[in-house]
């Protein structure tokens, strides 16, 4: 450990109308790491992972108590501006989600609507961000062609890159992977790997296999609850409550 | 099969027949009438010459004037509907609860149910003599108030066509703008709308396509002098109030100005009919864009 703390919930509850979806979450996430959190479907993993990034506020009757902090800061404060969190923590979905645009007007679109106009600015921002997301070279002839017209897997990574093109600090991802062929996910799991270096990613997945190849943490989620948090190699060794030792044995979910 | 299945898809069948056969009857009827027009004024003619005086005793056939008094009032309509109803769409669609939409959408569409009788008297008694406060120089009939009239009766056209358009981009591009940091204006303007543009661009086609086809409005607020001319302020005529005027008069049954209606009528239809297909075609060759 050691590393500083990035992102953190405190006594987090979270609320669909009268459904209770979190219950009373604690949890401190380091920095530069990759925390995966894994559950069954309706956990409230994916809930939990758009709370950093104030995702469901647009869900009609959803609501929070408790704290979340990025950096010690809560961003559920009132004078938190949506866009500007967002700035900083970027998303990947869970479906490849790119514009019907070119692919460089994808890769730009976030730097477009801060403001940036200049070209040279915006074409090598768009170049950094395709080859981080190891894109670059498939794309580079015909990066004014629609995105549409990529593989899925390229469509996932251009979607990455989007992302980082307005340099977040942390890139939250749900289920990256899900929607792509094995050779597509093995490519992203390997930029997750490479992109620990510079962000703090977290990642819901439904694959235990995916967990616990690109995790540094696991969090394991079950009934709107955190049942444990640990070193990844740790939980999936030696866990310590039965339900995630029932889980991650695929015993079910 | 059965006889009573027999039966019935016999009038199925029967009915779709008969729509089209009134559809070729139509069309077959207003290009025999033309023909015996073009062969006494010559097409050429018809479409350089820059007056319509057929009821006059020096006779002039140049559609022209029909045309622009057309194309004037539709884009006067489309300037006030295209904006108005766009925003509404929008508004609808990205800010507007759920509540909120189910009351404002069906009071919109009863716009669009008011007789166009009452459109025309409402811009003849009221829209002419408040605009009239405004620009003095306003003609009591004038292309104006008719075409802002006509906007009205079109907006919900295009406020519905277009939110239906837009709420049908999937949720995933929304999250996706949203995700970026996007405002909800910048998401609205510079992801929803252009990825609903296809769906937009239609509900605008057939808004123009109603507007030119539009009659009791223009017949009664916009005046009904042919005039080769793009300015709003001054009394116009359109194809479909000059078929009105001459249908409505004491002219001879198989006379060369009868047969002028049948000329006016084939160009309002080949307008309408171009519009209506070129909607068609938008319509098909965007619609597959995320499947």
């Amino acid at each position: 450990m050691g590393k500083k703390t990035k992102l953190e919930a405190i006594d987090l509850d979270a609320y669909y109308g009268d459904f209770h979806a979190l219950k009373s979450i604690n949890i401190a996430m380091e920095e530069k790491a990759v925390t995966a959190f894994i559950g069954p479907s309706g956990c409230g993993k994916s809930t939990f992972l758009r709370t950093f990034n104030r995702m469901n506020d647009y869900i009609e009757g959803f609501r929070t108590e408790g704290q979340i902090l990025i950096d010690n800061k809560d961003i559920y404060q009132k004078d938190v501006r949506v866009d500007e969190l967002r700035k900083n923590v970027g998303m990947v979905f869970q479906k490849p989600n790119p514009f019907p645009k070119s692919i460089y007007e994808n890769v730009v679109y976030g730097l477009k609507i801060q403001g940036v106009k200049k070209k040279s600015v915006l074409e090598e921002a768009a170049e950094t961000s395709l080859r981080r997301a190891a894109l670059w070279d498939e794309v580079k002839d015909k990066l004014h062609k629609s995105a549409l017209a990529l593989s899925g897997g390229q469509q996932q990574r251009l979607c990455i890159a989007r992302a980082l093109a307005i340099s977040p600090s942390v890139l939250l991802m749900d289920e990256p992977a899900s929607a792509l062929d094995p050779i597509s996910t093995a490519k992203v799991e390997e930029l997750i790997y490479e992109l620990k270096n510079d962000y703090t990613i977290v990642i819901v997945t439904h694959n235990m296999q995916q967990a616990g190849r690109v995790s540094d943490y696991t969090a394991f989620f079950y009934m709107g609850e955190l049942v444990e948090f640990n070193k990844t190699k740790t939980m999936f060794t030696s866990p310590k409550d039965e339900r995630t030792q029932n889980y991650i044995t695929g015993r079910f979910g | 099969m059965r006889a009573s299945e027999k039966i019935i898809e016999g009038l199925l069948w029967l009915s779709a027949v008969i729509t089209i056969l009134i559809t070729i009857g139509i069309i077959w009827v207003l290009l025999s009438e033309s023909i015996g027009f073009f062969q006494v004024v010559p097409l050429s003619e018809f479409l350089t010459e820059k007056e319509w005086t057929p009821l006059f005793a020096d006779k002039k056939f140049g559609i022209m004037p029909l045309v622009a008094g057309t194309l004037l009032t539709t884009g006067v309509a489309i300037a006030v509907a295209l904006p108005i109803g766009l925003t509404i769409a929008i508004y609808l669609n990205e800010y507007a609860h759920d509540r909120m939409r189910l009351v404002v959408k069906p009071l919109l569409e009863v716009l669009a149910t008011i007789p166009t009788v009452v459109y025309g008297f409402f811009a003849l008694t009221v829209v002419t003599p408040f605009l009239q406060t405004i620009i003095p120089s306003l003609a009591g009939f004038n292309a104006l108030s008719a075409g802002i009239v006509m906007g009205i009766m079109i907006i919900p056209m295009i406020s519905s066509l277009s939110e239906d358009a837009i709420s049908s981009v999937p949720r995933s591009l929304r999250e996706a703008a949203y995700g970026m940091g996007s405002t909800r204006l910048q998401t609205s303007f510079g992801v929803m709308v252009p990825a609903a543009s296809s769906g937009i661009v239609v509900s605008v086609i057939l808004a123009i396509s109603r507007a030119v086809g539009e009659t009791m409005i223009v017949a009664i607020a916009a005046g009904q002098q042919p005039r080769l001319t793009l300015n709003p302020l001054v009394p116009i005529e359109t194809i479909t109030t000059y078929i009105v005027q001459v249908s409505l008069g004491d002219v001879p049954r198989g006379s060369l100005e009868y047969k002028t209606i049948f000329a006016a009528g084939i160009t309002l239809f080949v307008f309408t009919f171009a519009l209506n297909n070129l909607s068609f075609w938008i319509k098909k060759k965007y619609q597959e864009k995320y499947d």
